[in-house]
């Protein structure tokens, strides 16, 4: 490669202008450069004013999610060579809306992600002097792929079912649904169920399969939205049962 | 989202195919169904007969059975890179998943054959 790449960056400065444009900058190629390292030494070296997230710079924290090449991925895990273009174009991530730059506005995702309520409910507590809730590893292995889930909303950025449908839940929101209804030590599912046969949940994903092959976790989202449908299914016709045929 | 959002990447691409292919299936097996409503009056049921066995349905049919098999090839590969089925501790790799899908769709479609067509 070249000793010099063009990072194409999206700008997006509404106190400025009202459109986004396309800014070019000649960055130092290194072969261990990560798309990351490059936007970092812009801002360090050449624009200040350049706006994006980031924290861990490792893969864990999520934040450095953004579109590069047209595909949404996490900054500091892709490398600069891997894309093996001498011009490297870098935007927000999609059908989010734009605060600056690469900085998307995160509100619409916190607000599904509470919705599905993420969190283990109990229908009653066990006094602390009986210890811990254990779980055998086989119980474990149902939920780990789905636990790793870091929030870095790259799955929303995949979906275009999210992109034509802005209230559908989302792959990432239903994909830590899973993880609580498959969790041993949940009694929650039915009441998260409910919240999720409506229009805007399950039905909604029609299984286009791209948020489980841009998650940088492996997390699987469509796996876990496929394996939600039959309980969701069965949950949604009891809805219609008289009472007393309901379990 | 433009209308043409599905040109922008091969996946998306892939998945409008899969989807367009469900039609002709869909019209297919529409045509099939028909074909036992009719069988009250037997006049009108000769003439779906006449029909069915044309030359420009017998085309049509070949053309629904490359879309069956699109349909299937892109619905098993994206199968296999979605899902990760463990097995034994091991992980399925996706060539494995993808072929085992065709190879249970080709099995499930010759015993429907021989159901449908020849009654075992």
């Amino acid at each position: 490669m070249a000793d010099e790449i063009i990072l194409r960056v999206t700008r997006y400065r509404p106190e400025q202008s009202p459109l986004p444009f396309h800014e070019d900058f000649a960055v130092p190629f290194r072969n261990d450069m990560m798309v990351l390292d490059a936007l970092a030494y812009v801002k360090d070296h050449m624009d200040g004013s350049l706006a994006f997230r980031w924290s861990c710079r490792m893969g864990i924290c999520g934040s450095c999610g953004a579109s590069v090449e047209g595909t949404p991925r996490l900054t500091c895990s892709t490398f600069l060579h891997e894309i093996r273009k001498p011009i490297v174009r870098v935007g927000p991530l999609g059908h989010f809306p734009v605060i600056k730059d690469l900085v998307v506005d995160m509100d619409d995702f916190m607000r599904k992600l509470q919705q599905v309520m993420p969190w283990i409910i109990r229908e009653s507590e066990k006094p602390l002097e009986r210890g811990e809730y254990s779980q055998l590893p086989e119980q474990v292995e149902l939920y780990r792929q789905q636990s790793l889930c870091i929030n870095c909303m790259i799955c929303y950025a995949g979906c275009p079912v999210y992109g034509l449908e802005p209230e559908f839940i989302g792959p990432a929101a239903l994909a830590l649904a899973y993880r609580y209804n498959v969790d041993t030590r949940d009694h929650g599912s039915k009441e998260r169920l409910a919240r999720l046969i409506g229009r805007t949940g399950l039905w909604e994903c029609t299984y286009v399969g791209e948020c489980s092959v841009v998650c940088p976790k492996n997390v699987d989202p469509a796996g876990a939205i496929q394996r939600l449908k039959a309980p969701g299914a069965i949950q949604a016709i009891q809805i219609l049962l008289p009472p007393i045929l309901r379990r | 989202m433009p209308s043409t959002w599905w040109l922008r990447n091969p996946r998306y691409f892939l998945y409008m195919l899969r989807e367009v292919t469900s039609i002709f299936v869909y019209l297919y097996a529409l045509a099939f169904v028909v074909q036992f409503l009719l069988l009250a009056d037997r006049g009108l049921f000769d003439a779906f007969r006449v029909l069915f066995t044309s030359s420009v349905f017998r085309a049509f049919t070949g053309v629904v059975l490359v879309m069956a098999v699109v349909h299937a090839i892109t619905w098993w590969s994206l199968n296999a890179g979605v899902f990760r089925i463990r097995l034994r501790g091991r992980t399925l790799p996706p060539a494995a998943l993808f072929a085992g899908g065709m190879l249970a769709w080709i099995v499930v479609s010759g015993l429907v054959y021989l159901l449908v067509f020849r009654g075992f």
